[in-house]
């Protein structure tokens, strides 16, 4: 039974991998799909209508908007899923360290998690995307400063509940070492639920990443980025909605993928 | 319990403290000087200088820190930095604007998730489960940016129900101008709530003393109310509170959005103008506000399940 | 240790009264109190226009607008929010007419200058008071020019005033240290600001949160000072120019929100009357009749770090200004604005055109530019929808000619920061005109955005002294050529467009104009039911 249920991956894990991976095709495919370049600027032609030629017009700057949608695809699903590992790693360690170990430890851990959540937000990414400079390496660093915290909690919690189980009691009364211990024994039971917080993560991450691209402080233009797509098409939304409301309709579709991913994991971490 | 909610909030303010120091030594090193903000472009070195004197930002750092803390703990959280205003009085003129949004957000996060989670768990797997699982996934995604300025064009402008942004002086005009922004801050935390909600009552619903609670002939409401409710709302609330920070920094966006006079575009503008008062002043208000907040999440957690109090 | 301890309960007790306001109840927190001190002063003031808050025949016009006020000290005053304002609470005792062209009268019916005596000589409008109803004499004057030149702001523009003496109660004398053309301009300027003198009996504090002034429109209101405030004006019935300035309004409310786009949807929906300062694209198919832009054009910069080994050679910056084309990136603007001919603001008086225009040659410039092989970092204000898209052309066409741009949008204080450490490669800047002579944006370029680059003053400021020597028109126009040529010459600030943004004001306002510099009165709007 076992065996049987791990094969069969979960309808929704499924269907999320697949959103996920038919948008990511798309913006690697994009130069196939379409002869525009994402770029190519043509300010005396801007903010043309849907047509044939541009199916979703022009933006402000005469740049075709279907191009720059596909191509917005290699940027933020790439960028969210490395904003999600970094602090995903660091948190797991911490986190690990944190509950396993000694409680002095674990307060020292914990109390700078505590300080870590009370910082307001916006004023740390403000001042750390003007300390570094605006861009995609701001932003990944905001993210590990920002996003480790869940995961330490959740993996300190796991493994302070999974330490009295029996079975690791024994093992620690076998002289079996920690490493091995936390390695054989402890984190294969922990890293499912860390793989569904990754994906709900991921669509967190995908988020943040547009809101600090709209305030202008997140990927630098030209790279068609969704975010700063929304932002720049904002300002002719009475008329031109679709400027911002096509990559707006990305971001929902490629986070749903990641959050379907996030119940399908934790669908199969709980039948286990 | 006296014992607990007393070292929670030494640990509290400790906390507090820290994240003073470390903002403020955050805001030494970004660029851009407070003097030159106030003095403007046009200023000669010579002026900046001496206003730079004046707000005593010669001083070092630490001396800086200290006896900003030493004003703080006499409740004076100084002036904004072109001497206009005080920043206590303007936290004190914007605070009720944000704790509307945060209190009609938290309220609707508890009314629809509730609502949502227990409809889903009635029948697991099926129809209203699965639905409420995928608008959920879609909710989860939506930035809330871009939501706002939606509801504005698409409900707002055609319908008439709600101001196009801007707040308002009787409590029921409030009540219209906060329905959108909560609308737009909640759309991704109920997705949360809900889902934790929905993860716990299933486990409360199999473990053993609900089948108690059913062999001694409870069932329905009274059951649902007195065991599986109350079981499954530990873990949410631990949840919610951790949410504090989230709702709090949400209410910067959305504040912009809809025009609404609250401490989140004083936010902005104190960070644009690098006004370190009014920055460090939200700060302190911010942090103690996800503080306070955490405090009572263990507190109710620690009321709901006995257990937790040992720790 | 004792001390440490005590410290740490009162932030105890700090946190507690954060939670109050937390919890939602409304227990009489310390913020709470908060909210009512700032309104206590005025309480005290009388009100000028009682009648004017009730009735539903009121006036009204709504004014959206995205920035705050500096405060209502005419010392602080350096942003747009303010330029406006202050000249609308307070008037001046000059005033910008409305061609731009040298001075007009206000509170004061004339002043003359003296150029061998060193002395300014104001002669006040008769009859003049106060929102209080009490007089307005030369007594007020000499305590505000006293003010005015202690203020650690804009008390530089006074520098040259030795003393101000009451010669009887419409006339005030300035003895000058040195000679000063200039000041005459300043007194339009929003820091020339007339109190009552001691403040009319208030503490300085209390005065600026409710000031008693002799403007079109005194402040009846002024709630959550800063970001989202908002500013309520009510008529002055005692103004020189009829009540509300012979407006027929009855109260301006001015609100500040950082959205651009939440103030034109309320625009449309009639919320608001009048939305200022917004970019030309937002607007592009309203209405023209709605869409006002302004005469005075700033000029945008793009200015080069002479100091920065990639920019020290005086061809590679000629080849770069060769690159740009100015009037696609113009395109952009929705005829709001032009492509730069130069680097000063247009449009003001003494304006002259260098006798080298800039020219493009791409070809010429990919020759220079290719071979280097080089990669420069433009900062600049992303805050400004115009500047953020034509720095997007400007790096597609530099790209063009073989050069790898990186852009860094930031905000204007990081921007101005590291501007003004020179801690940049290249950077973009607008240079604006505040007074109605050429001269004031040259002291720009002087004082600030050539040392800003490292590049050389001393040509230009001898250019500037020659022109600031003489209220001349003639020698100011040959005094800006060759300043222009100069810059033509270094290429350490090129010029790339001049531009504005622009206002949105409802059909049913007539009698609005911004003037230049920023301005604009109240005087003579109406607007109807």
């Amino acid at each position: 039974m076992n065996s049987r249920s791990r094969r069969r991956v979960d309808p929704l894990l499924a269907t999320g991998l697949g959103i996920v991976a038919v948008v990511l095709l798309l913006g690697i495919i994009a130069p196939l799909i379409t002869s525009h370049d994402p770029l190519a600027q043509n300010v005396r032609a801007r903010l043309a209508s849907p047509s044939g030629d541009h199916w979703l017009g022009t933006d402000l700057l005469g740049r075709d908007v279907f191009s720059r949608i596909l191509h917005g695809a290699r940027i933020d699903i790439p960028l969210a899923l490395v904003a999600t590992l970094v602090p995903a790693v660091i948190g797991t360690l911490l986190g690990t360290v944190s509950g396993y170990y000694s409680r002095r430890v674990d307060a020292i851990i914990m109390r700078f998690a505590d300080v870590v959540q009370a910082f307001p937000v916006y004023i740390f990414l403000v001042a750390l995307v003007f300390l570094l400079g605006p861009g995609a390496r701001s932003f990944v660093v905001a993210s590990a400063c920002i996003s480790w915290v869940g995961y330490a909690r959740l993996v300190r919690a796991e493994v302070s509940r999974l330490k009295s189980r029996d079975f690791i009691v024994a093992a620690r009364a076998a002289g079996i070492g920690d490493r091995r211990v936390l390695g054989r024994h402890l984190l294969p039971n922990v890293m499912p639920q860390v793989y569904a917080y990754m994906a709900s993560d991921a669509v967190l991450a995908l988020v943040a990443l547009a809101s600090l691209s709209f305030l202008s402080l997140g990927v630098q233009p030209p790279e068609p980025e969704w975010g700063r797509m929304i932002a720049d098409g904002v300002d002719r939304i009475r008329s031109e909605w679709w400027l911002s409301a096509v990559p707006g309709l990305a971001i929902v579709i490629v986070g749903t993928g990641f959050s379907l991913i996030a119940f399908g994991l934790e669908r199969q971490a709980s039948r286990r | 319990m006296t014992r607990f909610l007393l070292r929670r909030c030494l640990q509290g303010v400790a906390v507090l403290v820290a994240v003073l120091v470390a903002s403020f030594g955050l805001l030494k090193f970004v660029p851009g000087d407070p003097a030159r903000q106030v003095a403007g472009t046009r200023a000669t070195e010579a002026q900046v200088e001496a206003i730079r004197e004046n707000l005593g930002l010669n001083d070092n750092v630490g001396v800086q820190l200290w006896k900003y803390l030493g004003r703080l703990v006499r409740g004076d959280f100084g002036s904004t930095t072109n001497g206009a205003s005080d920043v206590a009085d303007l936290i004190g003129q914007n605070y009720p604007v944000t704790l509307w949004l945060i209190v009609t957000s938290l309220v609707l996060t508890a009314i629809v998730s509730l609502a949502l989670a227990s409809s889903a768990v009635r029948r697991p797997g099926k129809l209203v489960d699965r639905l409420v699982l995928v608008t959920g996934s879609v909710g989860l995604a939506i930035p809330s940016f871009w939501l706002g300025i939606v509801l504005l064009i698409a409900v707002a402008r055609p319908t008439g129900w709600f101001p196009i942004g801007g707040w308002g002086d009787s409590f029921g005009d409030r009540l219209r101008a906060v329905v959108l922004p909560c609308i737009t801050l909640t759309a991704s935390l109920i997705p949360f709530t809900t889902r934790s909600l929905r993860t716990s009552m299933l486990e409360v619903r199999q473990s053993e003393f609900v089948a108690a609670g059913r062999s001694v002939g409870l069932d329905g409401l009274p059951l649902f109310r007195r065991f599986i409710l109350r079981n499954s709302l530990v873990p949410t609330v631990a949840l919610f509170a951790s949410l504090a920070g989230v709702v709090l920094s949400g209410t910067v966006l959305v504040e912009a959005t809809f025009a609404l006079p609250g401490l989140g575009q004083m936010m902005v503008v104190g960070a644009i103008n690098r006004d370190v008062n009014v920055v460090q002043g939200l700060t302190v208000v911010f942090a103690a506000g996800v503080i306070v907040f955490n405090l009572v999440g263990d507190v109710v957690v620690a009321l709901l399940d006995p257990r937790v109090e040992r720790r | 240790m004792k001390k440490k301890l005590t410290s740490v309960v009162v932030a105890a007790a700090l946190a507690l009264v954060a939670c109050g306001g937390d919890g939602g109840d409304s227990s009489p927190t310390e913020p709470a109190e908060g909210t009512e001190a700032p309104q206590t002063p005025g309480d005290e003031t009388p009100t000028s226009t009682p009648e004017a808050s009730a009735g539903e025949a009121d006036r009204i016009l709504n004014v959206a607008r995205p920035w705050p006020i500096d405060g209502f000290k005419g010392d602080n005053c350096v942003s747009a929010g303010s330029i406006s304002m202050n000249l609308i609470v307070y008037d001046t005792l000059l005033r910008v007419p409305e061609n731009g062209e040298g001075t007009a009268p206000g509170l004061a019916e004339s002043i003359t200058y003296d150029e061998t005596a060193l002395t300014y000589t104001i002669t006040l409008r008769e009859g003049l008071t106060f929102s209080d109803g009490s007089p307005l004499t030369a007594d007020d004057v000499v305590f505000s020019v006293d003010q005015w030149r202690a203020g650690p702001i804009n008390g530089i523009l006074y520098a040259s005033i030795a003393s101000a003496e009451v010669v009887d109660d419409l006339t005030v004398r300035l003895n000058l240290a040195a000679p000063d053309a200039l000041l005459l301009y300043i007194f339009t300027w929003c820091s020339s600001t007339v109190y009552p003198s001691d403040f009319g009996g208030l503490t300085e504090d209390d005065y600026y949160k409710k000031p008693i002034s002799a403007g079109s429109f005194t402040v009846s209101e002024w709630s959550n000072p800063g970001a989202t405030e908002t500013i309520v004006l009510g008529a002055n019935p005692n103004h020189w120019n009829g009540p509300g300035g012979g407006s027929d309004l009855d109260q301006i409310v001015f609100q500040a929100s950082l959205d651009p786009n939440q103030q034109l949807l309320a625009f449309e929906a009639g919320e608001v009357d009048l939305v200022e300062v917004v970019d030309p694209f937002s607007v592009r198919d309203f209405d023209p009749a709605v869409v006002k832009s302004a005469g005075v054009l700033p000029i945008t910069l793009l200015t080069l770090n002479v100091g920065n080994e990639k920019l020290a050679d005086p061809a590679v910056r000629a080849a770069i200004s060769q690159a740009i084309d100015r009037e696609e990136i113009a395109a952009l603007l929705e005829g709001s604005g032009e492509a730069a001919t130069g680097v000063l603001p247009i449009n003001v008086t003494g304006w002259a055109e260098g006798s080298t225009p800039y020219v493009t040659d791409t070809e010429a410039a990919r020759a220079v530019l290719e071979p280097l092989d080089i990669d420069l970092e433009i900062l600049y204000d992303s805050s400004s929808s115009v500047i953020s898209a034509a720095v997007e052309v400007l790096a597609a066409q530099l790209g063009d000619v073989g050069v790898d741009i990186s852009l860094s949008g930031s905000d204007n204080g990081t921007v101005v920061g590291r501007a003004s450490s020179s801690d940049f490669e290249m950077v973009i800047l607008q240079l604006a005109a505040i007074s109605p002579t050429i001269l004031d944006p040259v002291i720009g370029l002087v004082g600030l955005y050539l040392p800003w680059a490292q590049a050389d003053t001393a040509a230009i400021y001898d250019q500037f002294l020659a022109g600031a020597s003489t209220t001349d028109v003639a020698a100011w126009e040959s005094a800006i050529a060759a300043i222009q040529d100069e810059a033509r010459a270094t290429n350490a600030v090129i010029g790339l467009f001049n531009y504005s943004p622009i206002d949105v004001v409802s059909t049913r306002v007539s009698g609005f104009k911004r003037l230049p510099f920023a301005i604009w009165y109240a005087d003579g709007i109406s607007i109807a039911q």
